[in-house]
């Protein structure tokens, strides 16, 4: 699922209206990241950066401005743009270019796994070597390193040499959620590139106009994904998954209007269900996502909400809580998030948690 | 695309390009075999992006296509089959190519063949393969048998760790009217040069793969030695390609050429010159064959013990003839003393080798007798055939240092 949203982004079937939604290069937004790249590849500017760190939130559009830039050094045709017509653009296309090596976390299995996989030791060495042969049939080869805050030391002490000093055919590509969340030795010898959420409009027209979003869906996503088009796009090629987030947000509202016991069997659940994982924080930030927008509501500004197909429900919610509570609840949250990041003990985090969350004003 | 061959044939066309497959890539379409009819030749390719292998096999061609098929599969299959008739036949929209021959058939699905990297090939007056980039660079013809020894004779002294990545090539360079080649693992130095019969025109020198020269030297095993092999580097200098001539006549599994083409290191291969002993202090001269069987018996007891063999030199004292005496001891097992009859210039010494060092290089002179030079126990020692100069042939071996 998460693969094919990292993959799929330049969609195969309709590349002719995409046209208009992005500039010279196949990314939506980030145009002064493509400036910049662009420059330095045009006719008479300093060539490519031997090797640049594209750093952002997941699935923001590091790997596909990673892609873009990868497809603009292999085109045949040699330009800042990608013809997308010759032989190296097609093979980019179905990510089976030669001189294009995407290297990604793997778990013990071998098998690919950006969250809790690493990039290991054996990887880097085979990096190192394949630096070394040249190109097979364009002018450059490049290497995409993904997630490198997964590398461990071994990796990143054996990836050195050939990063600050690779041969001349080659440019290195990694991505990381943060420059910090990277080794310094690493992060100083690339160029970096921080790249940001885009804003609401560029992702609901892109949603609209590339993917064939719905205005309904498009704008809901647009709202929900927070800069972050990959996951939007991810959302939209299943629509199981908003329909899981309307029941999550259905238990969150019925545990609101719950006594204590409920609470305290649901935060055990919780707490062993996922203790600890990337699903725990996801859940944590709808919770907060929906606080919020009880919030926005009360203050009278329902139009910033993000869960808008919701509404009549969040008016409810608005009417039903206190203010000061729920803005209280919604620090709490900020604040637990924090803790279970340093490892704090997610049973005892969760039962606060629960038990802190806002009641209806008639039931006290 | 719709093509018959022998079994035979394809059968030893897909062992010489298997070699160069990639099973378990990212890209998938390495996994597979290039099939492409064409001008009544069946091109069999594969490439693992270090070496790619082009292999033709002849054929009835009535459909010129191409497509590309898992090799292992196909391989097995194609082995498995009586030596008949094999006929190949592609639905172009599923990519799925139907085999039958004798009582058996098959359905294999493959990939678009445009997936396929592009291997470069040289224009053999046929014009260029759909699928084959056409090379223009600097091309030489050399002789098949003397190329093969001369490859056998320097990549075991390659790195094959790869820490050390330049270390895993040799280095081939065309100066003048010498092609020489050279490849080194820190401990050993193996330099190997002949006189061409007619210059590169330009001088160049790349550095290639030893694990491709393994390759070519494998293919050459099954070449026609009246035909020279044609070398060619490309003009961006990204690639060597060397085009083997199957043997004549339509025997038992043959094939009709093949090009090994590997990709070039970019790198700067260390000076080995600076360490190439300049004198010696002392002359051995033995017989290959007895200096081998007795390095092997001392390797028995040397294994143990970090492969140390330390060799007594003894020049002729009065009477006496020289001797070069091996010993090894194993604290576990035991020890082992060999005494060979040897023809000793200068003055007695006591040095260890990796007995695994002498056993790769002694294993590689066909000539009946060898020369030893030496100077010092902790200094380098050479080895080559005698009759031929250091400039033909040189191997350095540092000694090693046993403790105590």
């Amino acid at each position: 699922m998460e693969a094919h949203a990292r993959q799929g982004k330049p969609s195969k079937d309709e590349p002719t209206p995409a046209e208009r939604d992005h500039g010279p290069w196949p990314v939506v937004g980030h145009a002064w990241a493509v400036e910049l790249l662009r420059h330095a590849l045009a006719p008479g500017g300093p060539g490519p950066g031997h090797a640049y760190l594209l750093s952002g939130p997941p699935q923001i559009g590091k790997t596909t401005l990673a892609q873009a830039l990868a497809r603009a050094l292999l085109c045949r045709e040699g330009g800042p743009d990608p013809c997308g017509r010759c032989r190296s653009c097609r093979l980019m296309e179905r990510d089976s270019h030669p001189d294009f090596r995407r290297i990604q976390p793997l778990d013990r299995e071998g098998q690919p796994d950006p969250v809790q996989g690493l990039l290991r030791a054996d990887q880097a060495s085979q990096i190192v070597r394949e630096a070394l042969l040249r190109p097979v049939e364009a002018r450059y080869k490049v290497f995409l390193i993904q997630e490198m805050q997964r590398a461990n030391e071994a990796f990143a002490n054996k990836l050195l040499k050939t990063l600050e000093e690779p041969p001349e055919h080659v440019v290195l590509c990694l991505t990381a959620h943060h420059r910090s969340r990277v080794l310094p030795t690493i992060a100083s010898r690339c160029q970096h590139l921080e790249l940001r959420p885009l804003d609401r409009a560029t992702v609901e027209q892109a949603l609209q106009h590339r993917w064939g979003a719905s205005p309904e869906q498009a704008r809901l996503l647009a709202r929900l994904c927070q800069g972050r088009l990959g996951w939007a796009v991810e959302r939209l090629a299943d629509p199981g998954a908003l329909e899981t987030r309307r029941e999550a947000l259905a238990e969150l509202r019925q545990l609101a209007r719950s006594g204590r016991i409920p609470r305290l069997v649901y935060a055990r659940e919780l707490a062993t269900r996922s203790g600890g994982t990337p699903g725990l924080f996801e859940q944590l930030d709808l919770w907060a996502s929906w606080w919020r927008d009880v919030m926005l509501a009360q203050a009278g500004y329902p139009d910033g909400c993000t869960h808008v197909d919701m509404l009549p429900a969040i008016q409810e919610d608005a009417a039903a809580f206190h203010a000061a509570q729920v803005r209280r609840y919604l620090a709490l949250l900020g604040q637990v998030k924090d803790h279970l990041h340093r490892a704090a003990n997610v049973h005892l985090a969760l039962d606060v948690l629960l038990l802190q969350m806002p009641r209806p004003v008639n039931l006290e | 695309m719709r093509v018959s061959c022998l079994q035979e044939n394809l059968a030893k066309g897909l062992s010489v390009v298997s070699r160069a497959v990639a099973p378990r890539s990212t890209l998938a379409v390495l996994g597979n075999v290039l099939l492409e009819a064409k001008d009544n030749q069946l091109r069999l390719a594969a490439t693992n992006l270090d070496i790619g292998i082009n292999c033709w096999i002849g054929a009835q061609v009535e459909d010129e296509g191409a497509t590309t098929v898992p090799a292992r599969i196909l391989a097995e299959f194609v082995n498995s089959l009586p030596s008949e008739k094999i006929e190949m036949d592609l639905a172009v929209r599923t990519q799925t190519l139907h085999l039958r021959c004798a009582r058996s058939q098959a359905n294999i699905r493959g990939i678009d063949a445009a997936e396929f990297p592009i291997i470069p090939t040289v224009d053999n007056g046929d014009g260029p393969e759909a699928t084959a980039e056409l090379l223009e660079g600097s091309t030489i013809a050399l002789e098949t048998d003397g190329l093969r020894t001369m490859i056998d004779q320097v990549i075991f002294a390659a790195a094959t760790d790869e820490s050390r990545p330049i270390l895993t090539g040799v280095e081939v360079s065309f100066q003048g009217d010498r092609l020489t080649m050279a490849a080194t693992d820190g401990y050993r130095l193996s330099v190997r040069s002949v006189e061409l019969t007619a210059p590169l025109g330009e001088d160049l020198t790349v550095i290639v793969p030893a694990r491709s020269l393994g390759e070519l030297a494998r293919v050459l095993a099954d070449a026609d030695t009246e035909r020279p092999v044609q070398v060619t580097v490309t003009q961006p200098r990204n690639q060597i390609l060397f085009r083997v001539w199957g043997k004549p006549g339509d025997g038992k599994g043959s094939f009709h050429k093949v090009d090994v083409v590997s990709q070039l290191i970019e790198a700067r291969f260390p000076d080995y010159r600076t360490i190439i002993p300049r004198a010696f202090e002392t002359r051995t001269v033995v017989s290959t064959e007895a200096f081998l069987q007795a390095v092997r018996r001392a390797y028995l007891f040397a294994r143990d013990n970090a492969n140390i063999v330390r060799l007594t030199i003894q020049p002729p004292q009065g009477q006496e003839p020289g001797t070069l005496r091996l010993t090894a001891t194993s604290a576990e097992m035991g020890d082992n003393i060999n005494e060979l009859d040897a023809q000793v210039e200068g003055s007695p010494l006591e040095i260890a080798f990796n007995a695994r060092y002498l056993i790769d290089v002694l294993s590689q002179i066909p000539q009946p007798q060898v020369v030893l030079e030496t100077t010092q126990t902790n200094r380098p020692g050479t080895l080559r055939p005698l009759g031929m100069g250091n400039e033909e042939f040189l191997h350095v071996i540092m000694p090693m240092q046993p403790r105590g």
